[in-house]
């Protein structure tokens, strides 16, 4: 019996759909490591194991992202982070945040596999998120190391911008990558036509 | 024919000459024309037949308050009902045919209805068609009063939606609306300034005006220019701001592609926005009101305001010889502008009794001004020929006697200006009556609005630029921008002067017959409707409203609805401040539905979730059906087999060998912490704080008012640590409802919940040689029976993956859902798929998982159970007396009615005639003597036929059904009466020896 295949949210193998034109560069972020840490007390993600584990304190102030050692940690709710990165990194940090919590009320899931990633970039990324996104991701409402969660068509969307060109970096339940792909793609290429 | 093109002058493009059909004939117009000025242009007339009594009706208005140019354009797909000639930009080849005619607008049959229009009242309908039933004289009327024809054809256009937020959002791109955008943009706020007309400028396109030293076009120019290049500052033309909602959103209809020829669109046609702006100025104007006189409806009667306005702006001239009835100065500036452009001014006919400084200036120009007169009727049924001025008394009532009858083709009128406050009334602003201006303008607010100009009854043009250069800089500053006050701009030459009432021309004291005058021009209201109304003691505004459908016309009464008021006032003998005004609700304009629904077609409409191995059920000739919102095989038809065969093929290898069902959706949540024990047990009716690690059991979960809410298997993963299962339908809610009860309820509950349905896909094997397969895979797991018994959960590793397994059943048989990451679901079940060929494995559906659930009696929430189905209905009342600890919905199985020793309860239904037919899920389970339709017992609730055991199976709620197991009932659906018995539930190995093997 052989190994078992992996196969990525929008379909078979491990290759990125992606789409591009002048104004706007959609791809599919295949594999990306997504882990949730939810802790019922809040100093727990400041002790200092855990800073020693991520490099850096866990955000405190909402909807914010902060880039440690190898993971970004990204503010989910109260007292909830996402860790954001390569999948395994994520997967060594979650191994140990979980020895780390083994007597605390904390749930440490990888869910990289609940979640598809998008990345979108360039000029018109505003315009097409615009078209499914209520957020106001102007530049003076949103910024690099903002991050939100609202709706992408009728959709859940964690939304994270990741630098200033802009890029930002979509996250939905990975049942709705395709219906979230039909609808960024058609968009994409109607700003791209227009 | 009246109306005709000026040799010169408009904003029309005359090197763009464009050919167009009205009702088949074609006819010519230019660039820059509306459908209704080039209609006036080629001297049609007569544009539509009215809505009830079928009256030739023409141009009343020359923008979005336009009543009577209702139109059909085009056909097929394209066709679009019910739009006002008035806001559709012409284009080439564009077809306009008018409603409510036929066979045509010259000769319309049922224009025999005007003459029994005495007969016809407001209500008629209501108090003639009652009996035997509306519904048998429904389709006839509807036939007759009409609008437009819905597209047959299916809608092809495609719609896009946009999100924005602004700082200031400025409605109205006249000159208020620019000066006030100006003057925020100019402080870096983030602006928007949308207006409806492709054109910048609003009524000074229709004037000679000058703004400071400058034609105003220099002036619109240089704004325009100025907002373009703000870096910060949008502008969106062709652009209708229609709703006004909370917190600030605004929701706007784009108009993309309308204005072009057919062969030259593409892309979206409409762009449905929908704006959060801090701060909205409101420069929507004001809408010039009629005079409310006899035969007020005939083609060629007009607003005086709109009669300049197609004569400057679309060099388009209502007729040659024009009489004007007036109750203030703008009437005179209308008739400025037409006599400037060559129309003859035959007289001016104004309410006031002395002359106003305009007035004198145009008769002393020649023009005959008659004082204290007004127009009492019009001569002419499809076209004018000559109008009536009276003089008026001191109390308003024409003077017999005074008659004089003066020869024109075209009447224009003014009643006064109501100031466009529909968006500001949506946002929950509320209206004081003016005197002054005898209208309703803005009061207060709760929401950060501001009208300015017309729209907040300010009508001295300089004042209202002024106001809204303070407004625009103001609304930035409550943004937090430094803006500093701009000088604003002064245009010349204005007038509105003062304003006498004249709600309704009373021609009571005047000799011979002279019909009615019309309110509502589209609904066909007169005032004598609403003096029946009001006779008939409908005294509020709304009542009147809805009695004689005043203002409920897709144009909702912006030219009646302030005159209504007035008509009110007399015969109610309250002044209009207390009469009120009815509620103003979005739309403005109505909007196309497509606006609405954007990109949710299709597919997108509830976009349907896809299994993990979804590509592998396709290829083995899977049926998919919507179940909650997943797209999941109902069964796997082979060789052309129905339904009905497929399941009965599928049920029985899995009974006989083994089967495969995809189980991903199947919910999952973890919960973890040092009271989750606790937490779960107070969640479920079960007693679940005996559950021990590696352990499951099968719970249900009650809402508070102790309802069967959902159910599932909890597994015990180690100490403090459980995975809780639900339904495929409810992970999500019961997820929800854990987070609720934990912040709200017991927060002192030491517990974390994460929901994870979509990170692990689910494969179920099934049936007896469910283990003989799994054996196949390399897993870390021993499956051993007596290592891992039924009921019993562990995590591992199957072929390298991480794996949670539960040997948990819902066919009655040996059965593992066996759960891997998500990404691996599909290559585990083509693993399975492949290595359980030796077995003769079989995919099965969630049809097929029915039927072998109902063959054991396992219960379906959702379909055995409904919202009143309490626990002990379905046989757990021994769980709760048994359970001593709180949980949710305990107190409401404890009410009297939940108490009663009849209610429904589970049980199963077997056949007793011997067909292999199964029962009707719904029949109605009845005495057996009873004569039907009858007192019902209850119903079936699951119905089946059962490959296994050669017969239909059923379950069913049934009165004090446990009770009365053994006894015989008839079964009654629609007339057909079947015999059964009530049995215990679950009629496959009932002692469930095949679980433990």
């Amino acid at each position: 019996m052989s190994k078992l295949e992996r196969m990525s949210p929008l379909g078979r193998g491990i290759s990125a759909t992606a789409y591009s034109s002048e104004f706007v560069s959609l791809r599919q972020q295949t594999f990306f490591g997504v882990a949730k840490v939810i802790v019922r007390k809040s100093d727990l993600l400041g002790s200092p194991e855990l800073e020693a584990l991520l490099g850096v304190r866990a955000p405190q102030m909402a909807n914010t992202v902060v880039q440690g050692s190898g993971v970004e940690i990204a503010w989910a709710a109260p007292n909830q982070w996402l860790l954001l990165g390569d999948e395994a990194e994520v997967a060594r940090i979650c191994a140990a945040a979980q020895t780390a919590f083994r007597d605390e009320t904390a749930l440490v899931l990888q869910l990289t596999h609940a979640y598809a990633v998008f990345q979108i970039e360039k000029t018109g990324a505003r315009d097409v998120l615009a078209s499914l996104c209520p957020l106001d991701l102007h530049p003076r409402a949103f910024a690099p190391g903002r991050c939100a969660q609202s709706l992408l068509g009728d959709a859940g969307v964690f939304i994270q911008q990741c630098n200033e060109a802009p890029s930002f970096r979509l996250m939905v339940d990975q049942t709705y990558a395709g219906y979230a792909w039909r609808l960024l793609s058609e968009a994409c290429k109607s700003l791209s036509s227009s | 024919m009246s109306g005709f093109r000026l040799e010169k002058g408009g904003r029309i493009d005359r090197s763009r000459p464009l050919s167009f059909t009205f009702e088949g004939v074609s006819y010519e117009g230019y660039a820059g024309d509306t459908l209704g000025s080039a209609l006036m242009a080629n001297g049609v007339s007569m544009l539509g037949r009215s809505f009830k009594y079928h009256r030739p009706r023409g141009l009343l208005a020359a923008g979005l308050d336009e009543p009577n140019a209702i139109m059909q354009l085009e056909d097929g797909a394209q066709a679009r009902p019910n739009v006002k000639a008035t806001g559709v930009e012409l284009y080439d080849g564009l077809r306009a045919a008018p409603v409510n005619a036929w066979p045509s607008l010259s000769f319309d049959l049922l224009s025999v209805n005007s003459m029994f229009a005495r007969f016809i009242p407001a209500a008629f309908y209501y108090k003639t068609f009652m009996w035997p039933h509306w519904s048998l004289f429904e389709p006839a009327i509807r036939r007759a009063a009409g609008l437009g024809v819905s597209p047959e054809a299916s809608d092809e256009d495609i719609y896009d939606k946009r999100y924005a937020a602004c700082d200031v959002l400025v409605v109205g791109g006249g000159p208020a609306g620019l000066q006030a955008a100006q003057a925020a943009s100019r402080s870096g706020a983030r602006v928007m300034l949308v207006d409806h007309d492709a054109q910048w400028g609003g009524s000074l396109m229709a004037s000679n005006r000058h703004v400071g030293q400058d034609p105003a076009d220099d002036w619109i120019g240089r704004v325009v220019e100025e907002l373009r290049a703000a870096p910060e500052t949008q502008l969106l033309n062709r652009t209708l701001a229609f709703g006004f909602y909370d917190h600030g959103l605004v929701g706007l209809c784009e108009r993309l592609t309308d204005h072009l020829p057919l062969a030259e669109r593409s892309g979206p046609r409409l762009r449905f926005w929908k704006v959060r702006a801090k701060s909205v100025i409101l420069a929507t104007g004001a809408i010039e009101r009629p005079l409310v006189f006899p035969n007020n409806d005939r083609p060629g009667v007009m607003l005086a305001g709109a009669g300049a306005t197609y004569a400057a702006r679309y060099a388009a001239a209502p007729g040659r010889r024009a009489v004007f009835a007036v109750n203030n100065d703008s009437g005179y500036e209308s008739a400025a502008v037409l006599r400037r452009l060559g129309v003859d001014i035959a007289a001016i006919a104004d309410a006031r009794p002395g002359l106003s400084a305009k007035g004198a200036q145009m008769a002393a120009s020649g023009i005959n001004v008659f004082t204290a007169s007004t127009i009492t009727n019009v001569r002419g049924g499809k076209k004018v020929r000559a109008a009536e001025l009276h003089k008026l008394d001191d109390d308003g009532q024409a003077v017999k006697g005074s008659a004089a009858l003066v020869e024109c083709d075209t009447v224009l009128t003014s009643g006064g200006w109501s100031p466009v406050v529909h968006l500001y009334s949506q946002a929950g602003g509320k209206l004081r009556f003016d005197e002054q201006i005898q209208a309703f303008v803005p009061r207060e607010c709760g929401q950060h609005v501001l009208c300015v100009g017309a729209a907040g009854g300010e009508f001295s043009l300089t004042q209202g630029l002024a106001d809204a250069a303070r407004a625009g800089a103001a609304a930035a500053r409550d943004c937090g921008f430094d803006a500093a006050d701009i000088e604003p701009a002064t245009v010349d030459g204005e007038a509105f002067g003062n304003i006498r009432p004249i709600w309704q021309v009373d021609v009571s004291g005047l000799a011979g017959e002279r019909g009615k005058a019309w309110l509502d021009f589209q609904n066909d209201v007169t005032s004598d409707d609403v003096a029946l109304a009001i006779r008939e003691n409908f005294k509020s505004v709304e009542h009147v409203k809805r009695y004689t459908t005043l203002g409920m016309a897709s144009d909702q009464g912006k030219t009646s609805n302030v005159n209504g008021i007035g008509v009110m006032e007399g015969a109610l003998g309250k002044p209009m401040a207390q009469v009120g005004t009815t509620t103003f609700r979005p739309p403005y304009d109505p909007i196309e539905i497509g606006a609405f629904a954007g990109r949710r077609v299709g597919e997108n409409i509830a976009p349907l979730r896809p299994l993990a191995a979804e590509d592998a059920h396709e290829m083995l000739g899977a049926r998919f059906e919507d179940y909650g919102g997943w797209r999941r095989p109902a069964f796997y038809a082979q060789d052309g087999e129905d339904e009905h065969a497929a399941v009965r093929r599928e049920a029985l290898a899995v009974r006989d060998g083994v089967g495969l069902f995809e189980a991903s959706p199947l919910g999952k949540i973890e919960v973890a912490g040092a009271d989750a024990r606790e937490f779960l047990n107070r969640f479920y009716v079960n007693n679940m704080a005996t559950l021990k690690p590696q352990r499951c059991r099968y719970g249900v979960m009650l809402d508070e008012n102790g309802v069967v809410l959902d159910d599932g298997v909890l597994a015990c993963l180690g100490p403090n640590r459980y995975l809780a299962g639900t339904t495929s339908g409810h992970a999500a809610l019961i997820a929800d409802n854990m987070d609720e009860w934990l912040q709200c309820e017991w927060p002192d509950l030491d517990v974390v919940v994460q929901e994870v349905t979509t990170n692990w896909a689910v494969m179920n094997v099934n049936g007896p040689r469910a283990r003989d397969l799994l054996r196949k895979f390399d897993c870390s797991i021993d499956l051993a029976a007596e290592a891992f018994p039924h009921m019993h959960v562990r995590e591992g590793e199957i072929e390298g993956v991480a794996c949670r397994i539960q040997r948990v059943s819902f066919s009655g048989e040996l059965s593992y859902e066996v759960a891997v990451p998500w990404g691996f679901g599909a290559s585990f079940w083509a693993a399975l798929m492949d290595a359980g060929r030796e077995f003769g494995v079989s995919p099965f559906g969630v049809e097929t998982l029915m039927a072998l659930r109902v063959e054991k009696g396992f219960l379906h929430v959702g379909a055995d159970t409904d919202g009143m189905t309490l626990p002990q209905d379905i046989g757990f009342g021994g769980v709760i007396s048994r359970k001593a600890a709180d949980f949710i919905g305990r107190r409401s199985t404890m009410r009297p009615d939940s108490l009663r020793d009849d209610r429904r309860q589970f049980v199963g239904l077997e056949c007793l005639d011997g067909s292999a037919k199964p029962l009707t899920v719904g029949a109605h389970v009845l005495l057996p003597e009873s004569a039907p339709p009858a007192l019902t017992q209850g119903w079936v609730t699951s119905s089946v036929y059962s490959a296994a055991l050669g017969k239909p199976v059923a379950l069913g709620m049934v009165a004090n059904g446990r009770e009365r197991i053994g006894e015989e009932v008839k079964i009654w659906d629609r007339g057909v009466s079947r015999r059964a018995r009530i049995s215990a539930p679950g009629a496959y190995d009932p002692e469930g020896k095949r679980l433990h093997v």
